[in-house]
């Protein structure tokens, strides 16, 4: 299977996208740092995007898949998120770590989804649910969503419990405690990540471990 | 210390990020609320399981395949991009285009109206086909053929037309050029009977 994969793979491969010649030399792609492969990128070096795709696809699909909770769904947003990574790479200045500026592509592809599929299924969205302000500590921000029995069984007890407390958190509170003690991001980085102040961040990060703390707690 | 600081403070102390001052600033709030440090405590070690079974990196299925799709993905939609500029540099273009193409053809539209009407008025030396010495017959249509016969024995004029739906009396005008009837046609000899 994974031979067949490996075919497939290649046969769907044609001439890079913008340089014939594949890029400059100067080392494999995939040893790069991030930096060096923007660089390449913004050449327009379809290499050096594959190799910053294979890089972080992983940490942009675990942390979809931890937001949306949905496999297929979390594969098509991740790969929505690199396509527009690669038509803003012209327009990156490394301000911020590509790996930042990455995670708020992908913060916003997430939170577009999520407003499409509340309009498709209720209507409109009311933005004041995602307005911090009015989300109490307490409250049930997001609609418990029980592991498949057979991820439970897979993934153990802990695991199930916690992605269970996790979902109960509004989608800012959980991306938040996400993006801080999964990812490993600074406050500052997280501020850009969500587009909110450093203090918004410490309240949201302040609330979401309370929330997350209780709800652990009681289970 | 207003409530702000004071979250931001204990979100940081949880994480063991604040410096000397900021500690002793915070002081005060883990005096008044001991619970706190057996809150930490618990977090701290909720956090590790957390991230125990939360992984920050997940392979998503068919690794290479996300790859190739999305490259695939990438050029289609460049494609498209060039497509839809394409589109809108030609439809510039037509735009432009219309503009000049909007003289032109009225310039066109004249000429037609002015060959048109160069080609309906009457081919006299056309339309003079066959007539009696000194006689002439004008006729708007080149495709009808005329002639003037006089007999002097009998003294008449015979006008013949050819190619037209019969004529009345009122149809000829006879003499001094004048144009009467419907068809119009005009008949100048120098003698009729």
């Amino acid at each position: 299977m994974n031979f067949f994969r490996h075919i497939a793979s290649n046969l769907v491969k044609g001439p890079v996208p913008g340089d014939a010649a594949g890029g400059g030399g100067g080392g494999e792609p995939d040893s790069l740092p991030d930096a060096e492969l923007v660089s390449r990128c913004q050449k327009g070096d379809y290499s050096a995007f594959d190799a910053l795709v294979t890089k972080h696809r992983g940490r942009v699909f675990a942390m979809i898949q931890n937001m949306v909770k949905n496999e297929a769904d979390s594969w098509d947003l991740a790969q929505e998120v690199f396509v527009k990574v690669w038509k803003a790479l012209p327009k990156f200045e490394a301000r911020a770590r590509f790996s930042t500026w990455m995670y708020r592509i992908t913060h916003n592809v997430v939170y577009d989804w999520m407003r499409k599929r509340k309009i498709e299924s209720v209507g409109d969205l009311d933005d004041n649910l995602l307005d911090r302000e009015v989300i109490a500590a307490g409250a049930q921000a997001a609609p418990a969503q029980a592991a498949r029995p057979d991820e439970a069984l897979s993934q153990g007890e802990l695991r199930a419990t916690i992605e269970g407390a996790l979902q109960r958190l509004s989608p800012e509170h959980r991306e938040a405690i996400l993006l801080r003690e999964v990812q490993g991001l600074e406050y500052k980085e997280i501020a850009d990540v969500m587009d909110c102040s450093i203090g918004t961040v410490m309240s949201r990060l302040f609330y979401a471990r309370k929330k997350l703390q209780s709800l652990l707690t009681k289970s | 210390m207003n409530n702000d600081r004071k979250e931001e403070l204990l979100t940081r102390w949880m994480d063991d990020a604040l410096s000397e001052e900021e500690l002793r600033e915070l002081e005060p709030v883990l005096a008044e609320h001991p619970e706190l440090q057996a809150e930490r405590t618990d977090y701290l070690r909720m956090r590790e399981e957390l991230r125990g079974v939360i992984p920050a990196e997940s392979e998503p299925p068919y690794p290479d395949f996300f790859n190739s799709h999305l490259e695939r993905q990438i050029r289609e939609s460049g494609r498209s991009e060039e497509v839809v500029a394409s589109r809108r540099r030609g439809g510039a273009f037509d735009r432009m285009k219309l503009w000049l193409m909007a003289p032109a053809a009225t310039a066109a539209v004249v000429m037609a109206f002015l060959l048109g009407m160069k080609s309906a008025q009457p081919n006299f030396e056309e339309t003079m086909i066959s007539a009696a010495p000194g006689s002439e017959v004008y006729s708007p249509l080149a495709s009808v053929s005329t002639e003037v016969i006089l007999d002097k024995e009998s003294e008449a004029t015979l006008l013949v037309v050819e190619g037209l739906d019969p004529l009345t009396d009122n149809d000829l005008a006879v003499g001094q050029g004048l144009l009467e009837g419907e068809h119009g046609y005009f008949v100048n000899t120098q003698k009729v009977y």
